[in-house]
């Protein structure tokens, strides 16, 4: 690679963007979504409840996910206007409110968990959290709520998501020991 | 950029700050005319382009919901974009020209809707267009270029991924060339060269991937032409026999107006039917340019075969191009012989992956999770390999852009894209994706896989022609109906060939640009 390839590539690296912003006790912090929930940031649109269930479905889905801000990641898309929504569920010509895709799907998820082993997803074994997975990613389990978004589809985009906080960082280009190589880097670690 | 505010009249006005929109703003603005663009979405500046897949989602379309509809609803959010530069702006360079053939389906096979123009009425533009964004490749490895002026950069390197997919083509005896790319292999007038870190599907800062910030934009605005972000336009204005401007919603979320002497559409194939049907009059009934019901008939896509395999050699598949880094038309003729699938297909060979996205590492075994993934994501970033075949479908008018009866909180209606593949295109989607599963073995993958049934590029809905009767403009995009209004964009394509739209869709806009120029008084109505 040439020298004024890299001079250029750190010379761009100056020009960066606001990162994601939370609440921690009333007031607006910028962080990343790993320290915001290190930090106890305010959740803005999940109850505690979504979001002890959606961390427990993104360590099934990919374990490192919950340590890595999941909860708070999916919290700071679905507060935000559609036009800056950045989950990959703006792909999929979901209609916003972006919100009601994650909490009404995992309603669901918990409803189908205390149908099939009486008690709520973010408590059930590790098998029976995993079985449950498997089952949404394959189809449309008999119990799931109709309301919901089609398992299959909830499945694919949490999944994207947990991957995205996990490998689609800085840090996870790390993890993986691949050049992350940007040219813009987004600030912080993601 | 600050915040601009339009004028209550232009001389043109210009719906869309893309590819064809940004275009033409430049040439109409350098030509000395008053020129105004709005566009419903942010002005976008090359140092908004991070180099991340998860930023890099602002650039698709944040705008009013487009609904899905058919057996195969085609992701309108994920290929287009908003704001200035459009989906140009996320676009990936990769340019190879239409092919005769393209131009004369009809009249050569009795199949699809033939192009008002020739492939030599297009060929100067295409020239002229290659010459001016930078285009790399290398013509004479392309044996299935028609003709046309050499490359001006040499092709871009084949690293890593490309070289052992290029033994698989070699080892089945179909031919491969450098891919054709919008990106600059050297610098080029002022612009640098690639450095081939595969970002370039989160928009190419260095603006050594063409797209319409790089030049286009800033042309327009040195010579005069004012552009508008977050402008939704709801509806455009008209009286007998005329477009006669545009009522949109300002930034603010006020309602304005602004009249124009000439009206140019440039707000994507799904949005300019959608604008058309929704500025409905009295002397428009069914909508502008809309007298034979043809507005929204026709859309296209191509049918995807994304292929993949595993290999033990590195691949390193997180650099190059997003776009490719070779290119295959060897399989681009229309027939076939034993009644096997009409139509033609292309092969773009190793395009870069980074880890997460739609098109990237993790997603191509969506089945996998938990521990796993992990395993699979350590491995699979490093020896992993792709292509993906693009499939021709050809225009059928129950595949449309139609108003879905359903208002958007601007109170225009929303759009629904009804989208269904026939049974040929299927079969010919199939076809392409087992001959790139035995390529893929044959250059050595341990395993081998294929994606489901994906789609990219949208074409038609606003189809052009010679005849009123089943064409919405002529050839230059200028509606039959309505005299000053003219449509730009892959819209106007009646046929949509194999292949990436976007340098066809900037030959269009530079032919009609200049018919306009020479006609100006004509086209004023």
């Amino acid at each position: 690679m040439s020298d004024m390839a890299i001079d250029r590539r750190r010379m761009l690296k100056t020009a960066m963007i606001g990162a994601m912003s939370f609440k921690l006790g009333g007031c607006d912090v910028t962080t990343t979504p790993r320290e915001a929930k290190s930090l106890g940031a305010d959740l803005q649109s999940l109850s505690t409840n979504e979001a002890r269930t959606l961390d427990r479905l993104g360590e099934v889905l990919l374990p490192g996910a919950q340590e890595a801000g999941f909860s708070h990641f999916i919290d700071a898309q679905i507060s935000n206007a559609p036009g800056d929504f950045l989950s990959m569920l703006r792909y999929m010509d979901w209609p916003p409110p972006y919100k009601s895709f994650y909490t009404d799907g995992l309603a669901a998820l918990d409803s189908l968990s205390h149908e099939r082993h009486r008690d709520s997803f973010a408590e059930i074994s590790a098998n029976n959290a995993t079985e449950l997975v498997r089952a949404i990613s394959a189809g449309n389990p008999s119990g799931w709520v109709d309301q919901a978004p089609p398992p299959p589809l909830f499945y694919f985009i949490t999944r994207s998501d947990a991957v995205d906080i996990v490998y689609g960082t800085k840090e996870g280009f790390d993890r993986l020991d691949i050049a992350y190589l940007g040219h813009i880097d987004p600030v912080e670690s993601w | 950029m600050s915040a601009q505010k339009a004028p209550s009249e232009t001389e043109v006005l210009i719906v869309g700050a893309g590819a064809a929109g940004a275009y033409m703003a430049a040439s109409l603005a350098s030509a000395g005319k008053t020129v105004t663009v709005l566009d419903a979405g942010p002005s976008w500046k090359l140092e908004d382009l991070v180099s991340n897949q998860i930023w890099a989602r602002r650039l698709r379309w944040g705008g009013a919901p487009v609904l899905p509809g058919g057996a195969h609803p085609y992701p309108f959010n994920f290929n287009a974009g908003w704001g200035y530069g459009g989906a140009a702006l996320h676009h990936y360079g990769t340019w190879p020209r239409m092919h005769e053939d393209d131009f004369q389906m009809q009249a050569k096979f009795g199949r699809g809707i033939d192009w008002p123009i020739s492939y030599q009425d297009l060929r100067p533009y295409y020239d002229e267009i290659q010459e001016r964004a930078g285009v790399s490749g290398d013509a004479e490895a392309e044996i299935w270029r028609p003709e046309g002026a050499p490359y001006p950069l040499p092709p871009v390197p084949t690293l890593d991924q490309a070289r052992i997919l290029r033994r698989g083509f070699d080892s089945v005896g179909v031919k491969t060339a450098p891919a054709p790319m919008a990106v600059l292999s050297r610098p080029y007038k002022g612009r640098n060269a690639c450095i081939y870190d595969g970002w370039c599907d989160a928009g190419c800062p260095i603006g050594a991937l063409y797209n319409p910030l790089v030049l286009d934009l800033p042309e327009a605005q040195a010579a005069g032409a004012l552009f508008v972000s977050n402008a939704k336009v709801v509806k455009l204005k008209s009286d007998r026999s005329r477009a006669t401007g545009a009522i949109y919603i300002d930034r603010e979320g006020v309602k304005k107006s602004i009249d124009a002497s000439i009206v140019v559409l440039a707000a994507s194939v799904v949005q300019n039917p959608t604008l058309l049907l929704n500025s409905r009059s009295a002397e428009f009934p069914g909508g502008l340019a809309n007298s034979h019901d043809l507005v929204g008939k026709y859309f296209m896509s191509h049918a995807l075969a994304p292929v993949f395999g595993m290999f033990e050699e590195e691949t390193s598949p997180h650099l190059g191009l997003s776009g490719a880094q070779l290119i295959s038309h060897d399989d681009y003729p229309k027939k076939r012989e034993n009644n096997a699938p009409f139509g033609s297909y292309q092969w773009l060979i190793a395009p870069s992956m980074k880890p997460n996205d739609l098109l990237g590492v993790a997603t191509t075994r969506a089945d996998l999770f938990g521990d796993t993934l992990h395993d699979f994501m350590k491995r699979a970033t490093r020896h992993i390999a792709n292509m993906i075949g693009f499939a021709e479908e050809l225009p059928r008018e129950e595949n449309r852009i139609e108003l879905s009866g359903e208002a958007g909180a601007n109170g225009a209606m929303l759009p629904r894209v009804v989208h269904s593949y026939d049974e040929n295109t299927l079969k010919l989607r199939e076809l392409m994706r087992a001959q790139g599963e035995r390529v893929m073995a044959a250059a050595g993958a341990g395993e081998v896989w294929s994606a489901p049934l994906a789609q990219a590029h949208m074409m038609g809905g606003t189809i052009m022609g010679h005849d009123p009767a089943t064409s919405v403009t002529d050839s230059y995009g200028r509606a039959h109906s309505v005299q000053n209004l003219v449509i730009a964009g892959s819209g106007l394509f009646p046929t949509g060939a194999a292949v990436n739209p976007t340098f066809t869709l900037y030959a269009l806009a530079a032919r009609t640009a200049a018919h306009m120029l020479d006609n100006w008084a004509d086209y004023q109505g």
